[in-house]
């Protein structure tokens, strides 16, 4: 999966979170969750667990959030503070929370397969001048991250550190810090875009670090893409699920669940399959 | 190729308006994407098509890095939030194009370091707002503190409070109410003050250095932000 051109990944963690976030069907939302979690394992062992650990409070409140406020439903459990509880607004809200839960879970393999890199790779050519924008503004951050440590060791060097200050004097250093990098790297920036300019900015077209190549293999996971979103499409009416007044959720139709899970698995299949690949080479060897 | 984004970034724009017709008040999440969608992109059509010089380009994208690092110069006063103050300070100095430009950025690329997740549109088109804002209303005009201050806390509460908390509540649930919508307000009301007064304290403080820093460049370079039009 992380070899894939960058416009696919991006193609197919968009569905893939836009299907979780628009579609609230119980079936989509587990799916959704084994799919996000079981990559996230994949990428990361036993530490996708403790990840999982942490979101769960959110998960919690968000899912009591909604019976608070929302009281719509016919089945009442019961009264608090004179506003009716009812089991319609509960299990959305347990609905609810399981997508974000499976929408946050692939955001994090989306941050873990798209970096920068591949942000400039696939910017580079339509919008050079945003990319190089972009290139800049991630090669400053490393850069004056580093400075603010060194102009901060050079003050507590000379004593002049505002450890044991009250909180005035500790916004004054803050202050100092910033006024003495910009100091620093507002000059140097000009400096630089005088380089550029000399080197010949913008002459021509932008070339990125990693060169990405839209190959077979990337063409073929394009059309099964296709060939699951047109199916998807075709039993959207399967998918719709309603809660209030009453919960009415289709049955889970054979196929549609086959096609939504092959959807929600590609990534984490595919993953497997390389590196059963890799390992069956390795033992040739 | 400018034509083709044209296109698509105004279908995007339909889409959005069909999905709303067809759907109503079921979802307004993928409706608000699409068109953020597609406002993004043809700001990004207009900023290759704009003139901007190489010393103008690497000022901003310093302004850019420096919102997302500039947390960590506080780091002895970690409720000071220096993201949206550095912002309205790159729309003063720099104007609103480039404003845009340096808020939307700064969204994207702090989700770089901080994690991506169904927030950063919604951060980008906030900080974006803010940044264009304080340019239209500042650039090359040299405010005072007090107005700059009043600016940068109206607009963590007239524009980042007003989006995000929305937002927020469209991401954990389709169908909302005005009970929850308030709910979603009350319960960020504190995040929202200390961004709001860490916002103004950063302003009253940074305001007056930098705006000498950047007189002083333009003295020793020469001019070197195109004006607007």
């Amino acid at each position: 999966m992380e070899k894939r051109h960058p416009i696919i990944i991006l193609i197919y963690f968009l569905a893939v979170i836009l299907l979780t976030v628009c579609c609230l069907n119980p079936w989509i939302t587990l799916l959704s969750f084994f799919g996000g979690f079981g990559f996230w394992f994949l990428l990361e062992g036993k530490k996708a667990f403790k990840t999982l650990l942490a979101l769960l409070p959110f998960a919690i409140l968000a899912s009591l959030f909604n019976p608070l406020f929302n009281h719509q439903g016919v089945t009442i459990l019961f009264y608090l503070f004179g506003n009716p509880i009812t089991l319609e607004a509960l299990l959305y809200g347990f609905c609810a929370a399981g997508m974000l839960i499976a929408t946050l879970f692939w955001c994090f393999c989306f941050n873990r397969l798209f970096g920068s890199d591949k942000l400039a790779a696939l910017l580079g050519k339509r919008f050079p001048r945003l990319c190089m924008f972009l290139s800049l503004v991630f090669y400053f951050i490393p850069r004056l991250n580093a400075r603010l440590r060194q102009i901060h060791e050079a003050k507590k060097g000379i004593g002049e550190d505002a450890a044991g200050q009250g909180l005035k004097g500790r916004l004054k250093y803050g202050t100092q810090l910033i006024s003495s990098l910009l100091d620093r790297e507002l000059e140097q920036s000009l400096d630089r875009a005088a380089s550029m300019r000399a080197r010949g900015y913008a002459l021509t077209p932008r070339s990125s670090f990693t060169s990405f190549r839209f190959g077979r293999s990337d063409l073929l996971f394009l059309l099964l893409f296709v060939l699951i979103a047109a199916l998807l499409l075709l039993g959207h009416r399967l998918l719709s699920a309603q809660f209030f007044p009453l919960i009415r959720i289709a049955a889970p139709d054979f196929w549609l669940l086959l096609t939504l899970s092959a959807f929600f698995l590609l990534p984490a299949i595919l993953h497997l399959y390389e590196v059963m690949k890799w390992k069956s080479l390795a033992a040739r060897l | 190729m400018k034509k083709a984004f044209l296109t698509i970034s105004l279908c995007l724009c339909f889409a959005a308006a069909l999905l709303l017709m067809l759907w109503g008040a079921r979802s307004f999440y993928v409706p608000s994407l699409l068109m953020m969608g597609g406002g993004f992109l043809l700001l990004a059509l207009q900023n290759e098509r704009r003139e901007q010089r190489a010393a103008e380009m690497v000022i901003c994208a310093l302004f850019c890095a420096l919102a997302v690092v500039g947390r960590a110069a506080f780091f002895y006063t970690p409720f000071i939030k220096a993201i949206t103050a550095m912002i309205v300070l790159a729309g003063v100095f720099t104007g609103a194009k480039n404003g845009f430009l340096i808020g939307a950025c700064a969204g994207l690329v702090s989700n770089f370091v901080f994690g991506q997740g169904p927030w950063t549109p919604w951060q980008m088109l906030c900080w974006g707002l803010i940044g264009l804002l304080a340019g239209k209303l500042f650039f090359g005009k040299k405010p005072a503190t007090w107005q700059v201050c009043l600016f940068g806390g109206a607009a963590v509460f007239g524009i980042f409070a007003l989006i995000m908390n929305p937002a927020s509540l469209l991401m954990i649930q389709a169908i909302s109410s005005a009970d929850s919508l308030l709910a979603a307000y009350i319960v960020a009301l504190p995040m929202d003050i200390t961004h709001c007064i860490s916002t103004i304290i950063f302003l009253a403080l940074l305001y007056q250095p930098l705006q000498k820093k950047m007189q002083r460049l333009e003295q020793k370079y020469g001019i070197f932000m195109s004006k607007e039009k």
